[in-house]
Parts: structure tokens; sequence; C-alpha cells
């Protein structure tokens, strides 16, 4: 396995990856692209990145504006302030389907730090929401590689979900990411965990958890919110009979939200959400907001055993 | 605030200046203060024109795109509901569809005057 690479590293490297290979490609930051690693674009390529200050309103209608004439914009921002502006994004982007891509920098709680002004734990759902958006949260640094390249190859609107921390590492290169396409990461028979993006990581340590003590699990990652791989999650449901969702975002309308849609439509399965439930959290180190809003390894472990107690015995 | 920052000299905005919102005028519901002194605060070059004479639109159009190194707005004034005497200036009107009489009333109105 690779060293461990920080989702703001692999996004500022790919950037400048793409910007060599895509002339089109353009980057609009709103003041954060030393924290974005936006700045490696800008530094290769210092006439194709428009630093538009603090104003992610405007951020958005120039980003617009740019790929009606045929280029590719990221606008990069911290995932808190990417949403700020979202009659610019539901108006000029999502609606007539422009080609922006949105990335939300420092989402869930891992940017305690910042304080809690700046913690973003309900901007899947509110991306969910719009038409035409695509939305995705990758697990590490290679499958944000992955889904930058596949996002620049489709034309259309796309929120793109990343965290501060460096992630550990999931994928190696021969990985290949599909849009709209979820991958099982670990085969198991007695209870399925679905997760997405960086909590991922913990939802696979909490597979390991439960293998380690007879209970078969299958783990499915969703990188792609939507559109929705709504076979392989029903499969995986028709498979083990019992679901739990791990998100580290709000369990409203995110990936819980989600599945519990399909699943409640297509194959009604008994399902627990781990996640924020619906409260805002608070300033303070990042290990102890994982710990408090119950979203560690072993939270998500802890609710697959009571879920397999209830509807097992 | 960007388009001067940008130095967007290609850029021409015009305002349709009519004072008129939703609930009220603009300085009833909330003024909004100078419009102009906005508009250069932010690094624009201003002009303002009579918004129903053609001529007048255009020759603000025309001095605007004179000027070098930064964006340009036209501050068109003019009269919501303009030619239709009883929606002229009315903030009643602002999303109201006429009925059929209405209609045919502003009809007439119109063709009157041209």
């Amino acid at each position: 396995m690779s060293e461990p690479i920080a989702m703001r590293e692999a996004f500022g490297q790919t950037l400048v990856a793409l910007g060599k290979r895509v002339p089109d490609l353009v980057v609009l930051d709103a003041d954060l692209a030393p924290a974005t690693r936006a700045v490696l674009f800008a530094q290769a390529f210092p006439e194709r990145f428009f630093q538009v200050g603090i104003a992610e309103q405007n951020m958005i209608g120039i980003a617009a504006g740019l790929s009606t004439l045929g280029f590719i914009p990221f606008t990069s921002t911290f995932a808190c302030f990417a949403k700020r502006n979202l009659d610019q994004i539901r108006m000029v982007v999502a609606q007539p389907r422009n080609n922006v891509k949105i990335t939300g920098h420092y989402s869930g709680l891992l940017a305690g730090k910042t304080g809690k002004t700046h913690l973003a734990i309900q901007d899947m759902a509110i991306m969910r929401s719009m038409p035409n958006m695509t939305v995705i949260a990758p697990a590490d640094g290679i499958e944000v590689e992955k889904a930058m390249e596949a996002l620049v190859a489709v034309h259309g609107p796309a929120y793109l979900r990343l965290t501060r921390d460096p992630s550990p590492v999931i994928f190696d290169g021969s990985y290949r990411f599909e849009i709209g396409r979820a991958v099982r990461l670990r085969e198991g028979t007695d209870i399925t965990l679905i997760s997405t993006g960086i909590q991922t990581s913990r939802t696979l340590q909490a597979a390991d958890m439960l293998n380690a003590q007879g209970i078969s699990t299958l783990v499915v990652h969703v990188p792609t919110l939507k559109p929705l791989d709504a076979d392989t999650i029903i499969a995986a449901a028709e498979q083990t009979g019992l679901v739990v969702t791990a998100e580290e975002h709000s369990i409203l309308g995110g990936l819980g939200g989600a599945v519990a849609e399909v699943l409640s439509e297509h194959r009604p399965t008994p399902l627990v959400r781990v996640g924020v439930h619906d409260v805002y959290a608070e300033s303070a180190p990042n290990d102890a907001l994982l710990e408090k809003y119950g979203v560690t390894a072993r939270h998500v472990a802890e609710a697959a055993r009571s879920h397999l107690a209830k509807w097992r015995r | 605030m960007a388009a001067s920052a940008f130095r967007l000299d290609n850029l021409t905005a015009i305002v349709d200046w009519n004072r008129i919102q939703l609930t009220d005028f603009l300085d009833k519901a909330m003024p909004i203060g100078p419009m102009a002194d906005k508009w250069r605060a932010f690094g624009w070059e201003v002009r303002e024109c009579d918004g129903h004479e053609v001529i007048s639109i255009l020759a603000g159009i025309e001095e605007l795109q004179r000027v070098q190194g930064r964006p340009g707005v036209l501050l068109a004034h003019t009269i919501k509901g303009k030619g239709v005497s009883f929606m002229e200036d009315n903030p009643a009107w602002h999303a109201k569809p006429p009925n059929e009489q209405e209609y045919l009333q502003a009809k007439t109105e119109l063709a009157v005057r041209r």
C-alpha cells in the first residue's frame, strides 16, 4: 500500500495533470487556494486560474459563463462555503446543465480546528436534491484522481466532496472508477455495510472487527451519491437481508437517505443509518468529533451488531 | 468587483431602473441608496439614459464601449408599464396578469401610441 495522501493534495496534483492534457480546464478560487491545494494549478497555469475573492456567488456565475464558452471550470472552496451560493448553483449551473465542477473541501467533521461554523454535514443532501447534479464523495486520494478524470470526460454539473486530512489508502492505481457505480470492497453473508467518502475507511475497519467476531460482513462503497447505483445496493441488501449505512454527514438526505429511498421502494430491508443525527457539530479536535457524533469504526460495528441482534433473534 | 478587477472593458451592463419591486417602490420597501455611486465604488464607468428612447440607449452604450480598462454600466431610467395608463409606475402590476378586459384595453392604448 502506498502512503496516505490527503484528498486536497490529490486534488491539486490532479488539476495540474489534467491541466496539461485539457487546455480548456480552468480553476476558480474563493480565497482558499493554499488550503484546497488549487494553488498548485495556479502556479502551473496562472493564466487559467481565477482568484475571485471571497465571493462564492460570483465565482459560480463566472464559472457558468466560462463553461458556456467551452471551458471546463472547477470551482474550489470549502464545502461549508460551496453551498452559500445555492441560488446561483441552481439557476446557472444545475438548471441549464452547465459544465461546472464544484468542489467542496474540508467536508464533514474532519475540519474541527476550523470551528463549528466550517463543518459541512448537509452538503451532499443539498446537492443531491438538485436535478442534473452529479454528486461524488471519493474515499481516498486515488479515487479523487480517478473521479476528477471521469468528471472532466463528461459534460454536466457536478459536486465533488473532499476531506482535509490524509485518508487511509483503499484503492491502487489499477482501480477503475466509473461515475454512478458502487464497488463491493468485502464479500459477506450476514450483514451489509454501505458507506461513502472518507467514512469508507472506517467502515472497512468496522467490517474487520465484525469479521473477527465471526460476523460475515459485506461492504459496499458508494462514491457516487447521484446517480445512485441502485442495482448494486439492492443486490447487496438481498444477499444479507440487513443493511447499515455509514457517512460523515447528516443521516438526513445523504447516503442513508438515498439508500432508504431505494430499498424501501424496491427491496424493503431493515436499515440503520450511522451518521450525524440532525444536529450541528461543535468546535473540537477531529477525533473527538468523530467520537461524539458516533461515526468511528467502533460505532459502525456496534450499530451492525445491535441491528443483527434485533432482527436475527 | 471581479469585472473591474479583471479589467473587462468589453463588458457593458444595462440596469432597467424602474424603481419598483413586488411590495412597493424601492424607496418605500427598502431604499438601496445611490445607484450610480455604488457601481462607481465597484470600479465601473457609469452613464445614464432614457430607457424608453432607443437613441439615448445607443448613445450611452457607444460611450461606454469607448472606455478603456474597466467595465461600463448604463443606468436606464424607465417607467414600469409605460404606455398602459392603468399600469404605469404602479407596484400593483409588478407581477399581476391582466384580465381579458384589461388586456384588450392595454393593447388598444399601446396601438394608439404607435
